[in-house]
């Protein structure tokens, strides 16, 4: 007969827990806010701080964030790791076979229709193996247990707190309902925790051996229009997400025709039309100023949250090396111009 | 609600949440159990048993057990995932694709009776289970909507493009006539079979040999003649074999890893080589898939591969590094301190410091100087080699062997190391090909020829190590000869070889070549323009057998037509193979038989008595009797091994397709000769012992160097150091350090391991006027030169061959990726795109091999998967010659097309590439006689008139060029009044009286 301590009991409630709040935020990711997961914030207050509306009010209320919903996850910022981590920018790539290559080896079937690296499976992942990890604690398996949360830390830090970061500032700068950018910063804050948590026990090593690599700021050894901006379309080699709403929000700002298409067309025709407005050099200050923003974001959320500093470092070497690009480009135009 | 005004939550907020969400009732989803998933299971599945296969070890089967390859079941894998089982019957093949000769296995689906797919046969000793793309993609040529299912005649003027549909007896009759002809007006030089890739060992030389003509003419000397010929000056063997899997160390002159002879089977043994610790060096001024892998990758300047290997040799020597006593015992360094050092003591210390002072010169500052490679990497690799010793596997094949004038050398100073460091024959070490090579004897052979044929062995090449092919046009254009009937097999000169559009006006002219036979699965750019197009089968559908030197072992392996062996064993009975294949396709072994019979119906001019049956007088052979008599009597072990298994040994071999008749073959010049070998020899000046003893019987006729008889019998071994040893068969009996040979036949300035300069030397280009060389010769691994036209699968993968282009380069001459560029070689140029890349040597481009295929008419000619459509023009040139200039425009690229393959109405790539083979004139090396592909070339930005694919040339000036390379040549020496030294290698080697010249009257 197992005897249960006491510490095993915590530990499974402390899983439960966090096997919740995954699952939680897992839902918030995978579709438009249900009244279900509304009744609910509002009788645990906790996730968002909104002071709740009439009964009137919520029903245009949840209209909207569903609007936003579409908005962001389906029009502006797709929420895949594939588009963050992987130099191809698309969805459904090695990276997505990475992800599910983890997910296979534990037996997990995402079986939402979305791809793997969706946010909303990775959360689900994590819930999943809180959800067991409990489980093993209340059997009181301590062995299986901590191969678990190894396991989740292990996710963390090579998947989903590698690009959460990135993702989570570029909703933050373009949605425009105060519950999306709650949701997004209040998920990178509970991940980085958990990630905090999870690593406690992991010698600095261990924590640190996060996959680094160089950055180069060159595009390629060819720098052309093309280049630069497949260079600054790429998360991977730029360091942010430069979207499509954020694109058109510049070219309204600088009263000129914004493209359509995909990001690289859109990009180009942005850069065409200023070059053709003799605008470049605006609209390349424009852009240091997005980075500048973005570094700023970096710079604040990497002193709160120190343990992620490792995996994060690189994003923010990334994001140096484009504003370096940028000033020496904007260099070359003022040249040109005198 | 903004960022900053928003107070973080704590991580205990965050779990009260989280407890909160899991009991409250949105929560539906229970616990997900951690573990595997079952597979799903589709209510489609049929119920059946497939356990997996496992080895006697228990671990599982990668191969189907072969005791069950006559009824296999497996599930349909284009069908997953539902499970749909199909029966299949397991017949063995060899792949047609490369030279390697690749086990396959065809599986045939036994309730449709067609190839559903070629995997590979893990019975092969060469590839053992595993292929390349190449050998899969059979199956895109098997059922290739473009084949040619019928004999065609020409209607129209040759070259038109005009056909009909004609039968096998009508071909036939007119070309057993013509030859018939030939034979009793005694023009035995006017029947030439003129092959690319034989794929087969044995048969033709005995049909030729049978007709007593001097016909044979291959595609050598555009491939490995230099190669073969610097090994052939070491050994009289001409090919190496290397034993990459337990080597230490491997020097690569080539990209075996992904091309090169035996690509699939070296690349295997290399892979288990490095795995085991080997380290690898690769000299290769790109950046092959090859020296993306190796530890060295010494991208040498082209034409400058040998200083750098007598560098390496000079560091062995100078720091004592090398094999004292393997030299001492096998070099043949007396006979050349008595012929070339008559003053000094004939001693081996003497000698070892003459070697000293011979190569102190190429020290690896100056090879660094001459290559490009830094001395420290050479001085690197040299200790490699000195520390691998004997186990030190190197080879050169094609690469700089047949690029550069003087090629030769290369494979000659790259042996030279073998030689220092006594890895000849080791384990790990490399062989000579004969010792891991069987070609069984056939049930009768006929005699050899006595007639020399000019056209492909002419007098100024005395030294040539295969037939002057390439030149044959200008040979026709000299009226050196004539061709009464040509055949083309597996061969496509108008494309693969230099100088395409004099290759055109040699064909098209009907006085020169009354009659062209082209044997070929697909159309091609020559046989455009043939008389006769006579379909014959891919390697799913003939009969071949044959053996390569692939490692330390002698194998043999037997190609079959798989539908017909597996109907066969069914019960069904065929007359011949055209029965089993696709439309009227036929095989050649039979159609050399039947064209036999009609040369000489009634037996009168002795040809047909080597096809009539052994086993039924006077009666024609068949397939089964001809392979049954080889398998039975001629291949050490087999009928023991069939007879354990309780089959014959036909069946033996129609059941694993290959059999292993010895393995780990080593050193056997190091065998001691017994007594009664030895028994009433004599021994000559050199050493050399003779016999007049007739030899025992073998039934091994892999061609081997021999000198000739002479009055003390044949050579037999060697004296060294007392003792009689079975040695090498050179003249010396060992490995010759100083060629006499050479000496004596013109070239005594190469008569040491030394080196050239190059056609291409980097001294002769003026790089600031981008002038580059221009390296022409790389395959792909996906790709076989024009043969795999027809699958689509490699197509798919490899279709573009742009001009690699170095940053810098490319950058002085302000063009990147993409841009077009014209390519000048010395007789017109070509227009291709660049890619700019780090993997080529500045001051060097390289295009690759095999695309640039081209069709006249939108509906024929070369395989729509593959070609672009293209024009093509002759007209006066500017210098007044008459229709000497050719331009040839790319109209299309490739396109989707209608047919029954739904997937060419799915061809996606439009790039068709550029045909660059045209622009080059023929570069015969004055000794070895191979061409030497390397061009230098001025590169240009394209102009606004030149279109991708554009190719002009002037052929009189490609004629001018090969009379000026021909100036280079010696014809003069021709000691004892010979045409060429008889113990060398001559394929299809005739009888000893046709190597006397006639005006010698000897």
């Amino acid at each position: 007969m197992v005897t249960q301590n006491s510490n095993s009991i915590t530990q499974a409630s402390l899983a439960e827990a966090r096997a919740g709040t995954y699952r939680l935020l897992s839902q918030l990711y995978s579709h438009e806010l249900d009244r279900e997961v509304l009744e609910f914030l509002r009788e645990n207050p906790g996730i968002i701080s909104n002071n709740f509306l009439t009964r009137e009010q919520e029903e245009s209320w949840l209209q909207a964030l569903r609007v936003e919903y579409s908005y962001l996850f389906l029009l502006n910022i797709y929420p895949y790791e594939s588009l963050y981590t992987g130099p191809e920018v698309r969805l459904n790539t090695v990276e997505t076979e990475r992800v599910q290559a983890f997910y296979e080896e534990l037996g997990f079937n995402n079986n939402s229709e979305v791809f793997a690296d969706h946010v909303a499976v990775e959360l689900e992942f994590m819930a999943t193996l809180a959800q067991q990890e409990a489980h093993y604690w209340q059997k009181n398996l301590k062995v299986q247990a901590g191969y678990l949360s190894g396991l989740a830390q292990k996710f963390l830090q090579e998947h989903l707190l590698k690009w959460l970061l990135i993702f989570s500032l570029a909703v933050q700068r373009t949605t425009r309902q105060a519950f999306y950018r709650e949701l997004v910063e209040e998920t990178l804050a509970f991940v980085c925790q958990d990630f905090q948590q999870l690593s406690e026990g992991l010698n600095e090593k261990e924590v640190a051996a996060i996959e680094q690599r160089s950055i180069t700021a060159k595009p390629s050894h060819e720098r052309s229009l093309s280049n630069l901006i497949r260079y600054l379309i790429t998360p991977d080699e730029a360091g942010f997400y430069l979207c499509k709403i954020e694109m058109f929000r510049l070219a309204q700002a600088m009263q000129l025709p914004s493209g359509v298409g995909d990001r690289f067309q859109m990009l180009k025709s942005l850069f065409e039309n200023a070059a053709q407005y003799e605008m470049l050099e605006k609209l390349v200050s424009a852009l240091i100023e997005i980075v500048q923003g973005y570094e700023e974001d970096f710079d604040r959320l990497i002193t709160e949250f120190e343990v992620a500093r490792p995996g994060w470092q690189g994003w923010q070497e990334r994001l140096k090396a484009t504003q370096q690009l940028l000033e020496e480009v904007g260099q070359t135009l003022k040249m040109t111009e005198s | 609600m903004s960022i900053d005004a928003h107070k973080r939550r704590s991580f205990g907020d965050f779990l009260k949440l989280g407890k909160a969400f899991m009991a409250s009732a949105s929560v539906e989803a229970p616990p997900v159990p951690v573990t595997k998933p079952e597979p799903t299971v589709s209510p489609k599945d049929r119920p059946i048993n497939l356990p997996p296969q496992r080895m006697p070890n228990g671990e599982l089967a990668q191969f189907p057990p072969s005791d069950k390859w006559d009824d296999w079941t497996e599930y349909d894998a284009k069908l997953w995932p539902h499970k749909v089982p199909r029966r299949y019957m397991l017949v063995p093949t060899t792949c047609f694709n490369c030279e390697s000769a690749c086990g396959l296995l065809a599986y045939i689906d036994k309730d449709t009776m067609k190839v559903r797919k070629f995997e590979g046969n893990p019975a092969h000793p060469g590839s053992r289970g595993r292929n390349c793309a190449k050998g899969p993609a059979t199956i895109n040529q098997v059922y290739d909507p473009e084949r040619i299912l019928y004999p065609m005649k020409r209607v129209g003027p040759r070259g038109s493009g005009k056909w009909e549909r004609t039968s096998w007896d009508v071909a036939l009759e007119d070309i057993a006539g013509r030859i018939r002809k030939a034979l009793v007006e005694d023009r035995k030089t006017e029947v030439m079979y003129h092959v690319g890739r034989p794929g087969e060992d044995g048969y033709m030389e005995r049909v030729l040999q049978s007709w007593g003509i001097d016909g044979h003419n291959s595609h050598t000397n555009i491939c490995s003649a230099g190669g073969r010929f610097g090994y052939a000056a070491w050994m009289g063997m001409d090919r190496p074999s290397p034993d990459h899997a337990n080597a230490r160390f491997i020097l690569l002159i080539s990209a075996h890893l992904e091309s090169g002879h035996y690509f699939n089977p070296h690349a295997q043994r290399i892979m288990e080589g490095k795995m085991a610790g080997a380290k690898i060096a690769v000299m290769d001024p790109r950046l092959s898939n090859t020296a993306s892998m190796a530890d060295y990758w010494m991208p040498t300047r082209p034409g400058s591969e040998a200083p750098v290997l007598l560098a390496i040799a000079n560091v062995l020597i100078q720091e004592n590094r090398f094999n004292r006593e393997f030299v001492r015992r096998w070099l043949n360094w007396e006979q050349y301190m008595k012929e070339e050092q008559p003053d000094l003591p004939p001693t081996f210390d003497e000698f070892v410091n003459l070697l000293k002072k011979l190569y102190a010169d190429y020290t690896p500052e100056y090879a660094e100087h001459e290559s490009g490679v830094s001395a420290e990497m050479i001085r690197q690799v040299a200790r490699e080699v000195g520390r691998a010793g004997t186990a030190f596997s190197s080879h050169n094949w094609r690469a700089a062997a047949a690029g550069n004038l003087g090629g030769w050398l290369v494979p000659r100073c790259l042996f030279f190391l073998n030689v220092l460091t006594g890895s000849i024959g080791t384990e790990g070490g490399t062989s000579a090909n004969v010792w891991n090579k069987f070609v069984p004897k056939p049930f009768v052979e006929p005699p050899k020829q006595k007639v020399w044929n000019e056209l492909t062995w002419p007098r100024e090449y005395p030294l040539a190590h295969h037939e002057m092919s390439f030149l044959l046009p200008h040979f026709l254009k000299e009226g050196r000869g004539k061709l009464a009937m040509y055949f083309t097999r597996v061969y496509n000169p108008v494309w693969t070889n230099p100088d395409g559009f004099s290759w055109i006006e040699a064909l098209k002219d009907e006085t020169q070549v009354e009659c062209h036979a082209a044997l070929t699965p697909t159309w091609n750019e020559t046989s455009w323009l043939a008389d006769y197009v006579l379909p014959m089968g891919h390697g799913s559908e003939r009969h071949d057998t044959h053996s390569y030197e692939t490692h330390s072992a002698q194998w043999i392996a037997f190609r079959q037509p798989v539908l017909r062996v597996a109907m066969e064993k069914m019960g069904r009975k065929f007359k011949d193979t055209r029965e089993a294949n696709p439309g009227e396709v036929w095989e050649e072994d039979e159609f050399w038989i039947e064209l036999s019979w009609r040369i000489d119906p009634d037996g009168s001019l002795g040809v047909r008595q080597y096809f009539e049956s052994p086993y039924r007088p006077g009666e024609k052979i068949t397939m089964d009797e001809y392979y049954r008599y080889i398998f039975e009597n001629s291949v050490p072990g087999l009928p023991e091994a069939a007879k354990a298994e309780g089959l014959t040994p036909l069946e033996y071999m129609r059941k694993y397709g290959a059999f292993e008749i010895k393995s780990d073959i080593r050193q056997p010049y190091e065998r001691l000769l017994n007594a009664e070998e030895l028994e009433g020899s004599t021994i000559d000046e050199l050493g050399v012992i003779w016999s007049k003893k007739p030899r025992p019987h073998s039934t091994d006729i892999t061609p081997k160097p021999a000198q000739p008889a002479g009055p003390n019998g044949t050579a037999l071994g060697v004296m060294v150091e007392g003792a009689a040893y079975a040695g090498f068969p050179t003249p010396s009996g060992r490995l010759e350090f100083f060629s006499k040979t050479l000496k004596d036949w013109g070239w005594p300035e190469y008569s040491l391991p030394t080196f050239e300069r190059s056609h291409v030397d980097w001294h002769s280009m003026d790089h600031e006027a981008n002038e580059f060389t221009l390296v022409p010769t790389f395959r792909l691994p996906t790709l076989i030169h024009t043969r795999t036209g027809n699958a689509k699968w490699l197509n798919e993968i490899s279709h573009s061959n742009p001009v690699w282009l170095n940053p810098a380069d490319a950058e002085r001459m302000q063009v990147t990726t993409n841009d077009l560029v014209k390519v000048n070689t010395e007789i017109g140029y070509f227009v291709a795109k660049i890619w700019v890349t780090n993997g080529i040597a500045p001051g060097v481009i390289a295009c690759s091999h095999h695309m640039g295929r081209w069709r006249l008419t939108e509906q024929n000619g070369t395989d729509r998967w593959v070609s672009g459509l293209a024009d093509l023009q002759q007209s006066d040139s500017n210098s007044g010659t008459k229709g000497h200039e050719w331009k040839l425009t790319q109209l299309k690229g490739v396109e989707p097309f209608k047919s029954d393959d739904p997937d060419s109405e799915r061809i996606w790539w439009t790039d068709a590439g550029v045909h660059q083979n045209l622009t080059f004139p023929v570069h015969p090396d004055p000794v070895s006689g191979a061409h030497c592909w390397h061009q230098k070339v001025l590169l240009e930005k394209a102009g606004l008139n030149d279109r991708y694919g554009d190719v002009f040339v002037d052929t009189a000036k490609s004629h001018q060029v090969y009379k000026n390379w021909l100036a280079l040549a010696r014809p003069a020496n021709h000691p004892s009044g010979l045409r060429r030294p008889i113990w060398m290698l001559r394929p299809y080697k005739p009888d000893p009286s046709a190597f006397k010249l006639p005006e010698t009257g000897r």
